[in-house]
């Protein structure tokens, strides 16, 4: 079978546009398109303000001291470049639902890759596996460099399980710049997803989650003698007579669950927002996401 | 309650599988998912178990096994009788295998028994008994329990077959409720399922020896011998004229005919037999006879009822042509020369004007269990001897003609189911003359009660006279104060009192009179009794012309002493043709009452043929 492209022309013409949310611009590399709050060098002027000594004469605005009789500097808009990381749960459970969740994650992970290099950002893709974060594609800067990484994204391997936890706070190289870091999961896991987001808030990223999960997996309905085998294998199964009462737990368990993920998330300032794979891309991404905040 | 069918039973087989299916074959199936990590969860949010719970689950379970078993219990057709109204038709196989005995009962006995216990159940509200003989009757219809006691009581197993289809029709005839009736035949033949009938087998643990197809070819004697209930080891023996010649102890298995033969070189002999003396259930096959076949042949009317035996017994004598007729209408038939009428009715009271007759009550089939086979009396009696020519006016021997010696011979000969005989051509002889009342032959009948022959005459107003009493054991002709002797010249025909006397109290009399030329004595002959003649002792032995009277005086107080005064008739070989050698009793109305009336036709000496046939008894030798 053939797997569905991640992106296509369609896919490119529906992103172009919109722009990836970043909140914070206090940090990231010169020569971006993102403006600071900082004061910079780029050509385009932001506002004024008195003159000290020791300031750079060549920033006095000349026509408001022959207006005025005072002295006063110019002050120009700070443009960075921010480098976004996107991880993707690569486990096993990923791979599971029609469509895969694994396609969604990618899609989505595509789209917010474009956006970033449409914002003349930088964006790296890192799949989480086991407890590493591979690096899939490094550093992508330009659409071409993009384009070429999106083949190398179809051909991710989804399978075994993995510890969300030790995997991103293993992974310490970034630091130096400011970015989103959007990991798309379906978070069905015992791993230690929240220290995870704790360790990227310390290094001053900006996290969001993104969680892809299937219908079956949101409003499932099964009835009778089964034994539900997950798809990682191991003792991740479950045996049971099914039912009603079984649905209605596990409608419980899944808003509890989903409870906790809002509170965790609203309390450390993170975005969230959950997406089912039969939903339509744009719907995901220019709904959802941007109510999320994630993308404008 | 009975199943109508059992096999919807069967259904019941299918409860383990559904037990399997819901117990202990809990198969779960695998269902492949992302993650049961949720699930896993969710446990902690499933309601607590309800103790109900597994009712509830079992619930399904129970019902379908509720429904498996009804439905199997339906499919098996229960019936339950209800209520009181419960219609039953009872058919009792009356064929001659029938009479077979085991443990002192009959087979038939025993079918009357269980019939009696049915109508006794309180689901039986009325019941339809058919006994099943060649001609199957009803002898009871739609009859409340006591009713149908009753007629049980008075059944009898017949010695021919059994029509079961004609029983059947009788059934569908005699029904007249909705429906089928409920119809039980009581049997002892094997009979394939007949639709709504239930076969009652009466066969019980029985042992039958049977000797059968007896033949003799050049000097050997030989027969079938076969034991029906077991294998057996079977004596058997020969006589030949009432010699035992050979034994010898055939090996039989169960229902196999085994072959015994004795060579016993004997080519000429008046009778042979082959019996076997074993102790089984029914006596009347364990002989086999075969007697020389030499002489005329004596042309046989049987009519009545089958009788297997005594075909079988006429057979033995091997000179009988027989000829079988339901019932008799011809009397003046002359193509027969012995009459055998099963039942004294069979005849329409009017006997044959010639031959000799043989005529059995049908009270006397109730004891048909305790009789040895006629066939076997028949050959004692020897019934050629008896036969008579059918032109009886050239048979010039009184003996010949007279059947009395028939009876003291059947008599002797063990068989006494034979009650009733009639004279020769109908016609009483007397002293080699026949006998004649109002210009008509007089119908006279004997009866053999055992120890005497009683002589019964039928007047014209069918009033049942007993004229006298002939004493087999003794020759004597025993008077007995009801009866009566018709002679030439007597008083009176007598009616009988009310109540038949055959024995005095104190007080009665008896007058008698005696011709003028009676020259014999006459013996009082009581039995422990005190009798006066004339006054005179009670051993007086009149012989003196006149007018008796016996008065009975006894000094204790026994009532219905027996009484008899006894004519040695033996005695009167000699007397001339035209005496008149019996006393007349006058007529008895009341005691001591007598009338004197005279005949208008003279009348055979009705004793003088019985001496007469002691006569020729005396001939031809005793048993």
């Amino acid at each position: 079978m053939t797997m569905p492209r991640v992106i296509d022309q369609d896919f490119i013409a529906m992103l172009e546009g919109h722009d990836l949310s970043v909140k914070r611009l206090t940090t990231g590399l010169f020569g971006g398109n993102r403006r600071s709050k900082a004061y910079g060098s780029s050509a385009e002027f932001a506002d004024y303000r008195s003159y000290e000594p020791g300031d750079d004469l060549r920033r006095v605005d000349w026509n408001l001291y022959a207006r005025f009789g005072h002295l006063y500097l110019k002050l120009f808009v700070d443009e960075r470049q921010l480098h976004h990381r996107i991880y993707f749960d690569t486990s096993a459970s990923m791979d599971w639902g029609e469509p895969k969740k694994s396609h969604t994650a990618l899609r989505l992970g595509a789209a917010l890759g474009f956006l970033s290099v449409q914002a003349m950002d930088r964006v790296s893709f890192f799949a989480l596996s086991g407890t590493s974060c591979i690096d899939l594609c490094g550093t992508i800067i330009g659409r071409d460099a993009y384009f070429r990484a999106m083949d190398a994204l179809e051909g991710i391997p989804f399978r075994g399980d993995m510890d969300m936890g030790a995997a991103i706070m293993q992974n310490k190289e970034t630091a130096y710049a400011g970015g989103l870091s959007v990991i798309i999961s379906d978070f069905m896991t015992d791993s230690d997803w929240k220290g995870a987001v704790d360790s990227l808030l310390r290094q001053k990223r900006e996290v969001h989650l993104v969680r892809v999960l299937s219908r079956d997996e949101i409003d499932p309905d099964i009835k009778g003698l089964f034994v539900l085998r997950g798809a990682e294998g191991g003792s991740d199964d479950y045996r049971s007579e099914f039912g009603k009462p079984n649905m209605d737990a596990y409608r419980k368990a899944f808003d509890y669950v989903t409870k906790d993920m809002q509170s965790f998330c609203a309390s450390r300032g993170v975005g969230l927002f959950t997406v089912c794979t039969d939903e339509p891309i744009g719907q995901m991404l220019f709904e959802k996401a941007v109510s999320a905040g994630v993308i404008v | 309650m009975k199943l109508l069918n059992p096999w919807g039973l069967l259904l019941m087989l299918s409860i383990p599988l559904l037990v399997w299916i819901y117990i202990l074959k809990r198969e779960y199936k695998q269902k492949n998912v992302g993650t049961a990590w949720l699930w896993r969860i969710s446990d902690r949010f499933l309601k607590k178990r309800n103790p109900l719970r597994l009712i509830t689950m079992l619930l399904a379970f129970i019902l379908q096994l509720s429904l498996l078993a009804l439905t199997a219990f339906g499919a098996a057709g229960p019936t339950l009788p209800l209520g009181s109204v419960s219609p039953q038709i009872v058919i009792i196989d009356a064929s001659a295998s029938m009479q077979t005995s085991s443990g002192g009962e009959t087979r038939f006995e025993r079918a009357v028994k269980q019939a009696e216990k049915l109508s006794q159940s309180p689901l039986c509200s009325s019941m339809t008994v058919i006994i099943a003989s060649d001609v199957p009757y009803s002898i009871v219809n739609d009859a409340s329990p006591a009713e149908v006691r009753e007629a049980l009581s008075g059944a009898s197993c017949s010695w021919g077959g059994c029509s079961v289809f004609e029983a059947l029709r009788l059934v569908h005839e005699t029904w007249s409720g909705i429906g089928s009736p409920r119809v039980i035949f009581y049997t002892d033949m094997d009979y394939a399922y007949v639709e709504n009938v239930d076969v009652v087998d009466m066969r019980a643990d029985e042992i039958n020896v049977a000797v059968t197809n007896p033949s003799h070819i050049a000097g050997t004697f030989r027969a079938d011998v076969t034991c029906f209930g077991e294998d057996r080891e079977v004596a058997v023996a020969l006589y030949v004229d009432g010699e035992l010649i050979d034994t010898q102890t055939v090996r039989c298995t169960d229902g196999q005919p085994a072959a015994a033969e004795f060579r016993a070189n004997i080519n000429v002999f008046g009778e042979a037999e082959i019996r076997t003396n074993e102790n089984d259930a029914l006596a009347a096959d364990d002989s086999a006879f075969l007697v020389s076949k030499t002489g005329d042949k004596v042309r046989v009317l049987i009519c009545g009822q089958d009788n297997m035996f005594l075909k079988a017994g006429l057979e033995a004598v091997g000179r009988c042509e027989i000829t079988e007729k339901e019932r008799y209408l011809n009397r003046y038939d002359g193509r027969y020369d012995l009459f055998v009428f099963t039942d004294i009715h069979d005849c329409d009271k009017d006997f044959p004007e010639r031959g000799n007759v043989l005529a059995f009550s049908s009270n006397d089939f109730k004891s048909a269990g305790r009789v040895t086979p006629f066939g076997v009396a028949l050959k004692h009696a020897k019934i050629e001897d008896k036969l008579m020519p059918s032109n009886h006016e050239e048979e010039t021997d009184p003996l010949m003609r007279g059947i009395g010696s028939l009876i003291e011979e059947v008599y002797v000969g063990e068989c006494n189911t034979v009650d009733a005989f009639y004279a020769s051509g109908g016609v009483i002889y007397y002293n080699g003359k026949p006998a004649y009342l109002n210009g008509k032959p007089e119908p006279l009948l004997f009866y053999n009660t055992g120890d005497t022959a009683l002589v019964r005459r039928v007047t014209p107003k069918n009033d049942r006279q007993y004229l006298f009493c002939f004493d087999v054991h003794n020759s004597n002709l025993v008077l007995t104060p009801a009866f009566l002797i018709i002679l030439e010249n007597m008083v009176d025909i007598a009616v009988p009192p009310p109540v038949e006397k055959t024995a005095f109290e104190v007080g009665d009399e008896v007058r008698f009179t005696l011709p003028s030329d009676y020259s014999l004595p006459c013996v009082i002959n009581p039995e422990g009794t005190e009798l006066q003649v004339n006054g005179l002792s009670p051993v007086c032995v009149p012989n003196e012309p006149g007018v008796w009277t016996l008065r009975y005086n006894r000094s204790d107080n026994i009532q219905n002493v027996p009484f008899a005064v006894t004519i040695p008739f033996a005695e009167y070989r000699n007397v001339s043709e035209d005496a008149v050698f019996m006393p007349a009793l006058v007529k008895i109305n009341e005691l001591g009452d007598t009338q004197n009336k005279t005949f208008e036709q003279p009348l055979a000496a009705v004793l003088l043929l019985l001496l007469m046939v002691e006569w020729g008894y005396c001939l031809h030798g005793r048993h």
